[in-house]
């Protein structure tokens, strides 16, 4: 250690008062912050289930680039055409000082990139805490991770898989070839102490998927019970995914939201409530209905659910907060408002 | 510290309080004098440490685990003879841009010397969660602190 070791603590001592002051009341949740809540009604891989209900659309004629290192995705998506072809892998793992860092899986479409990294230590190695750091760029433009999240441990994955979104903006155009550098660096926890850098470069060709961009009707508004209003804003769906983001100030914390429905050709869908981040709400579709590519508009109608059951676990991340509870009564919700149609347009056909 | 040690440092804020007061009058009673038993705390571990102690408690040995990078980062700007209240600045700063959350755990953490666990009991998060909260905070000081060239 250096020669002064509460350097820091002595500074620190002098912060401003009003600091000190507000740290010394009890915590509250700011309006400003609902927490990501996730029913568990089993034992279940977190990491498959976040990755499920981001690209959740089963039907055969995905056609958007994607490469599986496992078998995982690539039957939950059904597909059975040999994809291989389309990209390129170097580096699915890299061992250093030990550990093991194997990129698992890899999603890309238009609007997003999915990473999922497992890690492993050597045999007779003692597992730690570690945090893991990215630095993704796709053709050299950085990416920052919207939504990183560490699974358990399990008897496959003993040192925990990291699972990271990244949200592509609108303004991204990818283009043929497609080259993603991926470099994570691995530090232990109790000392920030570097583990690792593994750099993982690979290349993917992207061929146009059979994709939809709904419009909107913009000014949708629901109202709900406190007459709080959520007005919709974007619905977007292709061939990996469907999202809806909603705009409302001050979302009242500590209740769960759904939008449920079904297309016009009768099938059920779901997207639930993943982020919020005042005032913008993100919902993603559930990988408990379908929604048709051949549909022409879909009918939705908000719940709210507000028994949360018992806490069982929790994990921060840079833009929410994501809380675990085991809810026993996680089919009772209730209708807020009236339902909105979102009236989707067939676009590159 | 052990709770002799704890009644010491009481005992000294009170006299401490008792000598500046007045002509100084503080806006925040409780504030003021946590800063004073805060100081006295932090001399007493200074001590212990530098004699080799061995009943110094598990959060102060791991607090000062945790502080060490922050540490190396300040020793060359003091050095230098930059101003306290320059450095102070760029942290109170840093502290107001934090998110709520962030904010608190950091200052329970490094004011008010909270252990892990009680920080996590106190926002219902794992140990885990809170660990690599200040981690990430105590990077990013770190790197405003380089940004403000204060780094050797």
């Amino acid at each position: 250690m250096n020669k002064n070791h509460f350097l820091f603590l002595s500074l620190f001592g002098s912060i401003d008062d009003e600091l000190v002051i507000r740290s010394e009341k009890p915590w509250r949740e700011t309006q400003n912050t609902l927490a990501l809540r996730k029913y568990l009604t089993g034992a279940a891989c977190a990491a498959v289930i976040i990755l499920l209900s981001m690209a959740c659309i089963f039907h055969s004629e995905v056609k958007a680039a994607l490469h599986k290192f496992t078998t995982a995705i690539g039957e939950m998506l059904r597909i059975s055409e040999d994809i291989s072809s389309y990209t390129e892998i170097k580096n699915s793992y890299i061992t250093k000082n030990g550990l093991t860092l194997t990129l698992e899986e890899v999603i890309l479409d238009k609007n997003q990139l999915f990473l999922l990294v497992s890690q492993k230590f050597e045999n007779g190695r003692q597992i730690i805490d570690t945090e893991l750091s990215d630095h993704v760029k796709i053709n050299g433009r950085k990416l920052h991770v919207k939504i990183q999240h560490k699974t358990d441990a399990s008897p496959e994955a003993p040192a925990g898989k990291y699972v990271l979104n990244y949200y592509l903006d609108k303004d991204f155009c990818l283009e043929d070839p497609v080259e993603i550098e991926a470099v994570f660096t691995v530090n232990k926890i109790h000392n920030m102490d570097e583990i690792g850098k593994y750099r993982f470069i690979f290349h993917a060709s992207i061929e146009k998927s059979n994709q939809r961009t709904a419009v909107v009707q913009s000014g949708q508004v629901i109202t709900l019970s406190d007459g709080t209003p959520v007005t919709i804003k974007d619905f977007s769906f292709n061939s990996v995914e469907s999202t809806i983001t909603a705009v409302c100030e001050n979302l009242p914390p500590g209740k769960e939201y759904y939008l449920k429905g079904k297309d016009n050709l009768e099938n059920q869908v779901t997207y639930r409530l993943l982020s919020y981040e005042n005032p913008e709400m993100v919902f993603v579709i559930d990988n408990n209905g379908y929604l048709s590519p051949n549909a022409s508009n879909v009918e939705l109608q908000l719940y709210e659910h507000s028994s949360l059951g018992t806490l069982i676990d929790s994990e921060e991340d840079d833009s929410f907060m994501e809380e675990s509870f085991l809810d026993e009564n996680v089919y009772q919700m209730t209708k807020i408002g009236n339902a909105v149609t979102i009236h989707l347009t067939d676009l590159g056909r | 510290m052990n709770r002799e040690d704890s009644e010491e440092c009481v005992n000294d804020t009170w006299f401490a309080a008792w000598r500046y007061i007045p002509p100084k009058k503080p806006a925040v009673l409780s504030s003021f004098l946590g800063k004073i038993t805060r100081g006295f705390a932090i001399d007493k571990l200074r001590k212990k440490y530098a004699s080799k102690r061995t009943d110094m408690h598990m959060t102060s040995l791991n607090i000062l685990e945790e502080t060490q990078m922050l540490n190396q980062t300040l020793e060359s700007p003091l050095e230098d003879h930059v101003q306290e209240q320059e450095l102070l600045q760029i942290i109170n700063e840093f502290l107001y841009h934090l998110k709520e959350k962030d904010q608190d755990i950091f200052i329970r953490r490094y004011w008010y010397m909270d252990s892990i666990e009680e920080i996590a009991k106190r926002h219902h998060n794992s140990v885990s969660s809170i660990k690599s909260n200040l981690f990430r905070t105590r990077k990013k000081l770190r790197k405003k602190l380089m940004e403000e060239r204060y780094l050797p």
